[in-house]
């Protein structure tokens, strides 16, 4: 397969703090890949890396082809970039911006770049020192979006904006994957990587924890149950792969381990279930799970009352 | 029933007061402190340098009759007799006024208005704090303030030997003047639609104040004895002016002041009805908007950073002119120079001729004000870097490389435009027909950017230090330049310096132009140690990360 990123063994240091740690990275040309991890956990650092903005310690980084380091200047014309913490000159206009960074890749048209100022409804003859924080974001998104490339790297893109934006964003982004564009979408609004990613990784530490598609990661996590018994439920707590275990006025939720789901579900129909509500994992239940299953496994253990 | 009985009390917009009161002092504390002794300590200064430069009767007539009789030299304040209080008012009152002034009005704006902008405001005001407390208490402060500077500066004046009575005058017009920008800076934050809007109009006020009271001094007429002035009309439109027209230590008079304070009352009284009547977040000026698509030339960061600092660099190269024609109206009607002064000029010049000399030592200056612009400019391009600013640029088109080349660009033809400005403005009033002015021009052109070469060094100096350390870039340039002036040829010969010292400043290496011929050889010398630093710069720059936010 075409690769649009490739980043092997990334380790990036900060005097004492280790950001990266060996991190990999693959993206397939034409696919939405989502980039997930807490804060802290290296995204912002490893992006910097692939814009050849930071020099990574040890391990390399490609970008369409072309070494992220050496060939930065002519790989930018390529490809767009939104940062995640967005600083604008305060006494030039947002058009004036917009159209300062479409000049220096020189792949905008203006009625694309008209186009997005007006879906995002966006003011562009204010001064920037009046923006406020979703419109500086507004800024930065159609003047990475406007630009007609082969990669866009967004680092949490609709952070500031309110969800009819969002949806907007949502919206252009699906068009620029159906057109076949690349887009590297790291996030923490996880039902935006849920809707638009093809694949994900999810960093942790500095290091890519677990890479795939969303069915290949749901296969290594939970379902999420909510049942109502005629029979009272007491023994649950002490069963295998179950996690989280609440009872509340008749009703016993709790997360069950893949592996332990036929055991679970003939156990549960002993006890005369009246009402049982599964659901898949959402995004938000997968990641908690990979962190709190290796990073925080005393505290779940004291939060589920034992049940491990 | 209760709320909206309270509503028509007026009394009610002021709950909270003495909350707020505390609130702004707590915040304002070190900054009003700091305004406070800088200017006090100025005012010692100042004072002191008066009485040492005055040793006798005769010498206090003739310094005052210069002052008098220049128009260029009595704008930025006249003198009204020959006494060493009076001169010493004559050199700083403007300077400590001004001051006053903007502590003033930038702390009105900064507590009254810089919080509704950023909605500490709105977390207050949705508390028991009455609409108009906050005002109430942004003044109270600050007039607290303009007391405190008031009584600083008697002392100051009085310990050197300074009439007491002249002194307490002294004070009191300061403190009175400073009133009247609080007032400004009241009434602009409810005006404007932003805190920086309302510092702008505020400026405005204080620049149109300024011109005022310069007008009025320079078309005034001198006296009789020729140590005085007797201003003209304009100068009674300012408040700068009022406070030169309490004359402290010739013929003193307190009833300017009384026009300070009825001006703080009736600005305090519109800014207390402004707010009274807006709406929150908003102003009476609405905000200014801007052009929706770029200019052709913000093409790329060249583009960028004209952009960005055009108003800086006209204001800048306005100021130059302006100073190079005072400076050049002082040395056209020949100088007389006697004593210590023309032993300086003679030794900062290397020349006894006092026309040159003078003008060789106003060029210097010129260059260390360019320099100031070079280092700058450099810096300019490193705050984007660690603000974050610049880093869409690099993750597009522009390389750390080509912005550091472009920086120094914009270092290099602001400085040679800046210098040869000020050339220009010496030239254009050196007196005699537009001819002799004109032959004038190329030569005094020619001197002001021999100076360029040097001042690129110290340029240089900040760009190595960009490149190499951008987070303590400015805390090496700075001390750099300093140093430079200090041990420069301006300030040097002064201190006493020895030569090896001075020989240390790139300064003190430029041509002393127009008073010696200028020689090529250490010209092309500077300007190479120039382009290394800034060529090292950029390499640096290449290879390490960008100290981007976190």
């Amino acid at each position: 397969m075409n690769m649009a990123i490739e980043v092997a063994g990334l380790t990036k240091r900060f005097g004492a703090v280790r950001a990266l740690d060996g991190l990999d990275l693959r993206v397939a040309a034409g696919e939405v890949h989502g980039l997930l991890g807490p804060n802290g956990a290296g995204k912002t650092t490893t992006i910097r890396v692939m814009l050849g903005l930071l020099r990574a310690d040890q391990g390399h980084a490609r970008l369409l082809g072309s070494d992220a380091w050496r060939d930065a200047v002519t790989l930018h014309s390529r490809l767009a970039y939104v940062p995640g913490d967005v600083h604008l000159w305060p006494n030039l206009t947002g058009g004036e911006v917009i159209d300062l960074m479409g000049r220096l890749r020189g792949r905008t048209t203006n009625r694309r770049r008209d186009e997005l100022v007006e879906r995002f409804g966006l003011d562009p003859t204010k001064h920037c020192r009046t923006y406020s924080k979703g419109n500086r974001q507004k800024v930065a998104l159609v003047a990475a979006l406007a630009a007609d490339v082969d990669l866009y790297l967004l680092d949490e893109p609709s952070s500031g904006l309110d969800p009819l934006m969002a949806g907007v964003f949502v919206d252009v982004v699906r068009e620029l994957r159906d057109a076949g564009r690349t887009v590297l979408l790291s996030s923490h609004v996880l039902a935006e990587v849920e809707a638009l990613a093809d694949r994900l990784t999810i960093v942790r530490a500095g290091r890519a924890v677990e890479s795939g598609t969303f069915d290949e990661l749901r296969h290594l996590t939970r379902t999420s149950v909510q049942v109502r018994t005629a029979r009272p439920l007491d023994g649950i707590d002490g069963w295998q792969g179950l996690h989280g275990v609440v009872h509340d006025r008749g009703t016993t939720t709790f997360a069950v381990d893949t592996a332990a789901m036929p055991d679970v579900t003939r156990r549960l129909a002993e006890h005369h279930v009246l009402s049982l509500v599964c659901a898949p994992p959402t995004l938000e239940e997968l990641f908690r799970s990979r962190y709190d299953e290796t990073e925080q496994p005393a505290r779940e253990a004291v939060l589920t009352g034992g049940a491990r | 029933m209760t709320a909206f009985q309270e509503e028509r009390c007026p009394f009610t917009a002021l709950d909270g007061l003495w909350s707020m009161v505390r609130l702004v002092a707590r915040r304002e504390r070190v900054a009003l402190a700091a305004w406070a002794l800088v200017i006090a300590a100025l005012t010692a200064m100042f004072a002191s340098m008066s009485v040492s430069s005055l040793p006798t009767h005769d010498e206090a007539v003739l310094q005052s009759s210069l002052i008098a009789g220049s128009p260029a030299l009595r704008m930025f304040g006249p003198t009204f007799g020959a006494t060493v209080g009076g001169y010493a008012v004559a050199r700083s009152l403007l300077t400590l006024v001004v001051l006053t002034a903007l502590a003033n009005s930038f702390t009105v704006v900064r507590t009254t208005r810089r919080d509704e902008d950023d909605g500490s405001a709105e977390l207050i005001g949705s508390a028991a704090v009455g609409r108009q407390a906050r005002l109430v208490a942004a003044l109270l402060v600050v007039g607290a303030f303009d007391l405190v500077v008031g009584l600083l500066v008697v002392p100051a004046l009085a310990c050197q030997g300074m009439p007491a009575a002249g002194a307490l005058l002294t004070g009191a017009a300061i403190a009175a003047t400073g009133l009247v920008f609080a007032g400004v800076g009241a009434l602009a934050a409810q005006l404007a639609s932003g805190a920086r809007g309302a510092n702008g109009l505020a400026g405005l006020a204080l620049g149109g104040a300024f011109l005022a009271s310069a007008a009025g001094s320079m078309l005034g007429t001198t006296t009789q004895d020729g140590t005085g002035v007797d201003p003209a009309w304009p100068m009674w439109l300012s408040p700068l002016g009022w406070s030169q027209q309490v004359r402290p230590f010739d013929g003193p008079r307190a009833w300017p002041l009384a026009l300070c304070l009825a001006a703080f009352a009736a600005l305090a009284a519109a800014a207390w009805w402004v707010s009274a009547h807006r709406d929150f977040g908003l102003g009476v000026i609405p905000e200014r908007r801007g052009r929706g698509v770029a200019a052709r030339s913000l093409a790329g960061p060249f583009g960028l950073v004209w952009r960005v600092e055009r108003t800086g660099a006209i204001s800048w190269s306005l100021a130059m002119l302006g100073t190079g024609l005072a400076f050049g109206s002082l040395a056209a009607g020949g100088l007389k120079m006697t004593g210590s002064a023309a032993q300086w000029y003679s030794q900062v010049a290397g020349s006894s001729d006092m026309v040159p000399a003078f003008r060789t030592a106003m060029v210097q200056m010129a260059a260390l004000a360019a320099a100031v612009y070079a280092v700058l400019t450099v810096l300019r391009g490193r705050s984007d870097e660690v603000t974050g600013r610049s880093e869409p640029l690099h993750a597009a088109t522009v390389s750390r490389v080509r912005w550091a080349t472009v920086h120094a660009a914009h270092a290099v033809i602001g400085a040679a435009v800046l210098l040869a400005l000020f050339g220009l403005g010496l030239a254009l009033a050196s007196g005699g027909d537009a001819g002799a002015r004109l032959a004038q021009v190329g030569k005094l052109v020619g001197a002001a950017l021999s100076q360029l070469p040097a001042v690129l060094v110290v340029g240089g100096v900040a760009a190595l230090a960009a490149g190499f350390v951008p987070r303590f870039a400015p805390a090496v340039a700075w001390p750099v330049l300093a140093a430079s002036g200090l041990l420069g040829p301006t300030f040097g010969a002064s201190l006493g310096v020895p030569a090896w010292v001075t020989g240390l400043s790139p300064l003190g290496h430029a041509p002393k132009a127009p008073a010696a011929p200028v020689a090529g050889a250490p010209l092309l010398a500077l300007a190479a140690v120039a382009v290394g630093l800034v060529v090292l710069g950029a390499l640096a720059a290449r290879r390490r990360d960008l100290r981007l936010p976190a």
